[in-house]
């Protein structure tokens, strides 16, 4: 969505003067560097290395309300993965005209154009044609067509953006993902908690569940079909699957105690959870999903909650005060060994691998500030990604270049991302209320 | 509302119960606090009627059977001297009244993970459930539960709105009655 990344900073501050600046000295042609991202986006530090691209917006007969708007989706999208520098060119006359040596003079190096027909009955085809001007000469890099119905024109601008993406980065896009969270709003002086799905610009949002007792911890299936998610609606805590498409749901969960942190394995059938039912604290169990059976992996008495999978479905991650404060430890599923991960700070939970397995992200605790960070398990190197000091829920984008948060500065709590070497920080602010526990889509095929 | 109701019985019940078991307790506090507690059925309200006494006050504290708030340090979970008077109030009314039955909920501050604060709540709400065992009531008069941080009364990031946060809350799920009226 445009609201996209609304948290005005000093920086940001200081970075929109630069551009007014840039935008002024400008010719008409380049409107500007897209003040939205740039008004948006809070960049933490300064983004080395953007792409510059511009976009000149898709030629059409009819015009477009701004969500259904193409161009603006693509602009939005690429703006806000804080990876490229989006020049929206306005004079559509002067930019089709406009040569290599136009752009060059400009520091573009891609160029994004495409027209948009009425073929009638709500349908419409849309030709895009990417451009690479940075050598010196234009070379087509990409020239694809759709046809689609105008519900599915934002759509269409994620799916565009996603193929930009890959084709700029080498590195798969997110834009058509989605992502889950809890809502929390207040009505009639009593808190109202919901489950909702979105688009990961913070668009189409849709409740799956509503309740007036707290809803935690969600997680997709690896399918992208399912939810699992810990619900307080009976009083005690129950763990819950429900089908995204239809909303139906299934109770797997209802041990007494703590039924918490369901984690989907890779296959999508064994859930990992924390269960209090033999203890005074959680231990880790796997559950199998269509038999409903138990196996207990963890032993002891100390905390153990919030597993996660590793993508070969090998062995878990877990929060454990076993040594005292929380910290990451992992279990090998078929030997039972343990070993304990992080190392820095008196705080370390909520831990999940990056896709490519080579780092976990955390929510860390460092002289009483809860930042989320990310760990090489090369090295061990810990690195803190936020700086509010009052963040929480940490998850990767399924492309392994972002992590999607909760943060909470003032009283209300937002969603924020953070590029995984903390250079892009960005804020989705909630309408009402406050959103919390986000977890991100995996890819998702449709 | 029927939790009203409850509240009036049990200023009765309280005034009863406290002469008979609690010699210690000061009549002015009866007074006050049967004014002051709002619980209602929902999470908002609670505790937000003695907000005022939330600090380990102990003159302010509730001494009397119905629902109550009970805080707790930063990272503990035990229960602090200046509330067992008033638990112990809550355990001779249990023990006189088997079919009484309460549910415990533990709650933390925000600070910190999710899940490993509905691990943290449970040692609260368990540390109140086990307190009260000790003094003889029966475990099956006591359901607990941990919100975690998921219910929170204070939202500000003072260590005041803190320490409002970290707390196990006592509820009567049966209308507190008295025996002789």
């Amino acid at each position: 969505m445009n609201e996209l990344c609304l948290e005005k900073s000093y920086h940001t501050l200081k970075k929109f003067i630069l551009i007014f600046i840039n935008v002024l000295l400008l010719s008409s042609l380049l409107l500007s560097h897209n003040a939205w991202a740039a008004l948006n986006l809070e960049l933490t530090q300064g983004v080395a290395n953007q792409l510059p691209i511009a976009i000149v917006p898709f030629a059409s007969e009819v015009r477009f309300a701004p969500e259904n708007d193409v161009t603006q989706v693509i602009q939005s999208d690429l703006s806000h993965s804080g990876q490229f520098k989006v020049t929206l060119a306005k004079n559509l006359a002067q930019a089709d005209k406009a040569g290599v040596v136009y752009w060059r003079a400009h520091h573009v190096d891609d160029v994004l154009s495409g027209k948009i027909t009425v073929l009638g009955q709500e349908q419409y085809r849309v030709h895009i044609n990417l451009i690479q001007v940075a050598q010196g000469r234009q070379q087509i890099l990409l020239q694809r067509e759709f046809t689609v119905k105008y519900l599915q024109l934002r759509a269409l601008g994620h799916h565009i953006s996603d193929l930009i993406y890959e084709k700029l980065t080498g590195v798969k896009g997110i834009f058509s993902t989605r992502i889950a969270y809890v809502l929390v709003t207040r009505e009639n002086n009593h808190r109202v908690y919901s489950l909702q799905v979105a688009d990961m610009d913070g668009y189409n949002a849709k409740p799956l569940l509503t309740s007036t007792q707290p809803i935690m911890s969600p997680a997709w299936s690896h399918d992208g079909k399912r939810i699992a998610y810990v619900s307080f609606e009976k009083i005690m805590p129950r763990i819950y699957i429900q089908t995204i498409a239809n909303g139906q749901r299934q109770c797997v969960s209802d041990y007494p105690g703590i039924n918490g942190a369901p984690a989907w394995s890779p296959d999508d059938r064994t859930l990992a959870l924390a269960l209090s039912k033999n203890s005074v604290t959680p231990k880790i169990y796997l559950m199998n999903i269509a038999s409903k059976d138990l196996r207990q992996v963890s032993f002891g008495f100390s905390i153990d909650t919030e597993p996660t999978w590793s993508a070969d479905g090998r062995s878990l991650l877990f929060t454990s005060d076993r040594g005292g404060g929380p910290q990451i430890y992992q279990i090998n599923l078929r030997n039972k060994r343990l070993q304990r991960i992080t190392f820095d700070g008196s705080y370390n939970a909520r831990a999940s691998f990056s896709p490519d397995g080579k780092m976990i992200v955390v929510l860390n605790r460092e002289q009483g500030m809860y930042n989320i960070a990310v760990q090489d398990l090369d090295d061990g190197t810990l690195l803190n990604i936020t700086h509010s000091g009052f963040d929480a829920s940490p998850s990767f984008a399924p492309n392994g270049q972002m992590v999607l948060f909760e943060s909470k500065p003032g009283e209300h709590g937002l969603l924020g991302m953070a590029s995984i070497d903390g250079r892009i920080n960005c804020r989705l602010p909630t309408p009402v209320g406050d959103v919390q526990d986000p977890v991100w889509s995996p890819f998702l095929s449709s | 509302m029927l939790i009203k109701k409850l509240f009036k019985m049990s200023t009765i019940a309280a005034t009863l119960l406290s002469l008979a078991a609690c010699s210690t307790a000061d009549q002015s506090e009866l007074g006050e606090t049967s004014a002051s507690p709002t619980h209602a059925d929902s999470a908002l309200t609670q505790g937000a009627g003695d907000v005022g006494s939330f600090y380990g006050d102990e003159n302010t504290h509730p001494m009397q059977v119905g629902n109550q708030t009970y805080y707790f340090d930063f990272d503990k979970s035990f229960v602090r001297d200046e509330d067992k008077p008033s638990l112990q109030v809550q355990a001779h009314y249990l023990i006189s009244h088997p079919q009484a039955k309460i549910l415990i909920t533990g709650n933390t501050d925000e600070r910190g993970s999710r899940e490993y604060n509905i691990a943290l709540g449970r040692r609260r709400a368990l540390s109140v459930q086990q307190f009260l065992i000790a003094k003889g009531v029966s475990a099956n008069q006591i359901l607990t539960v941990s919100y975690g941080a998921e219910k929170p009364v204070a939202f500000g990031h003072s260590e005041a709105d803190y320490a409002k946060n970290r707390h196990a809350d006592l509820q009567y799920q049966t209308p507190v009655i008295t025996d002789k009226m």
